[in-house]
């Protein structure tokens, strides 16, 4: 009986310590307000030198309702200032592509590419211009978020979504930077439920040369990536 | 020369009747060619269909849906995430916005509960639940029924029809050459003889050649139609 109690304490607090993680951990080394002003102006500049980026990215995605991760992989090819190029190539290939204040999707569905009429333009305009923003080295978006960062090892930035109709899809935002603080590791998209997604970044590529057409939208197939 | 003109005003109105019923029969979109079904009374072909319906699926698995929902014209991208218990008759879904977000998510669980958790304002309650969990449904949660009808048509399939309130439900299966089992290529609900949802599947043909890879799904009344490339968790 007894030895059942314990059981039951140490598995309840290893599962409120797995749920209660990703935030609480970076609250002991908070970063003060009076610094963190000065800590975000670095990191803009810092990420000011990124004219183009080719990056590998990771998704990884934690669901109440499945035991496994979920893993998904990809590619990010952005050139300031305007334009991004998101794309899934397993296990579903799909991109994005926003260029200045056009955005594209496409889907490859049953053997080929298929152009689609999104209905939801503003939202993802919204969303990947928030990217484009942090790829800038640009968090503080007063309007939008609650900004405060911490430090253990690198630093981290958290943005919590001001807006309730926002909130609702999203709790907060955590943003990895690396150690000299001019590049993203990661993003963890805290959902609701227990649910978040992390993106990993990786084998980056900064200011080669990334030609125009990679962003064109016009055609029924994006336009294809060679592999760096 | 009356039995003439009898006859001649006969035939007009015999074509005249004939013409109408074509008018009518195109403007109410009923086939005046029936299809050529074929009642089977066979015993243990009922029970081969009726035992590849109970094991289109296993008991419990889980799936990732990436779904294109087109709407009024316009196509939304969607994430869902399935967990389906067919001996429990229950179903979860979380549907994700393509880069992330919960949008809604369900359970559901036959007779006992149907909890809808929903983000989106544009998007009511009652329409998920006749739209999108109705073909979860439709789908995952299928099962035989013994006043089932099961007929053959020409093309070799195999149609298994049930009365459904005012709606006939029709599943499609075609046998797998050289096994004895079936596959379901299609469920059709009808209403007055016309298809008003219909949901196709196509099965994969390298790692997975058991279960669907892509359903297509298109209800005419409520006016929307998806495409769901699945990814399965067994």
């Amino acid at each position: 009986m007894r030895f059942k109690i314990v059981s039951i304490v140490i598995i309840f607090t290893y599962a409120v310590l797995l749920t209660v993680t990703p935030v609480s951990a970076n609250q002991d080394l908070l970063i003060p307000e009076d610094q963190l002003n000065q800590l975000l102006i670095d990191i803009e500049n810092n990420f000011s030198e990124i004219k183009t980026l080719r990056t590998m990215l990771k998704q990884e995605k934690n669901i109440p309702i499945f035991s496994e991760k979920i893993l998904s992989k990809g590619f990010c090819i952005f050139k300031s200032p305007d334009k991004l190029r998101l794309e899934f190539t397993e296990p579903f290939k799909s991109s994005l592509i926003v260029n200045k204040n056009q955005v594209f999707k496409y889907e490859f569905f049953d053997g080929s590419w298929h152009k689609l009429s999104t209905g939801n333009k503003e939202i993802l305009l919204m969303i990947m211009g928030n990217i484009a923003s942090w790829l800038k080295g640009r968090f503080n978006d007063a309007k939008l978020y609650k900004i405060s960062a911490s430090k253990t090892e690198n630093v981290t930035i958290v943005l919590i979504p001001k807006a309730e109709e926002f909130k609702k899809y999203i709790a907060s935002f955590e943003l990895g930077l690396n150690s000299t603080l001019n590049g993203l590791n990661y993003i963890i998209i805290n959902e609701k439920k227990n649910t978040y997604t992390k993106i990993q970044f990786y084998n980056d590529e900064r200011n080669v040369k990334v030609p125009d057409t990679l962003f064109q939208g016009e055609k029924n197939t994006p336009t294809p990536v060679s592999q760096w | 020369m009356v039995k003439d003109q009898s006859y001649k005003t006969l035939l007009k109105t015999a074509s005249c009747f004939f013409y109408c019923m074509v008018l009518i029969g195109t403007c109410t979109g009923c086939s005046l060619k029936k299809a050529p079904y074929q009642e089977i009374i066979h015993k243990k072909q009922k029970d081969d269909i009726f035992y590849s319906i109970n094991n289109l699926y296993p008991d419990k698995f889980k799936a990732m849906h990436r779904v294109i929902l087109t709407l009024s014209g316009k196509d939304y991208v969607l994430n869902g995430y399935l967990s389906v218990n067919r001996p429990n008759r229950e179903l979860k879904l979380i549907a994700q916005n393509d880069l992330g977000g919960i949008i809604f998510d369900v359970h559901y669980i036959e007779n006992i509960e149907q909890q809808i958790y929903n983000n989106l304002k544009s998007i009511k309650n009652e329409w998920l639940r006749k739209s999108l969990l109705r073909d979860i449904r439709t789908i995952y949660l299928l099962e035989s029924c013994s006043s089932d009808t099961l007929f053959s048509d020409q093309q070799g399939n195999f149609i298994l029809s049930r009365e459904q309130g005012i709606l006939t439900e029709e599943l499609i299966f075609k046998p797998v050459k050289e096994e004895t089992r079936y596959r379901l290529h299609g469920i059709r609900h009808l209403k007055n003889g016309k298809s008003v949802y219909q949901v196709d599947f196509e099965y994969g043909t390298k790692d997975n050649i058991y279960y669907p890879e892509f359903i297509f799904i298109k209800d005419t009344r409520m006016r929307y139609s998806l495409r769901i490339n699945v990814q399965y968790f067994m």
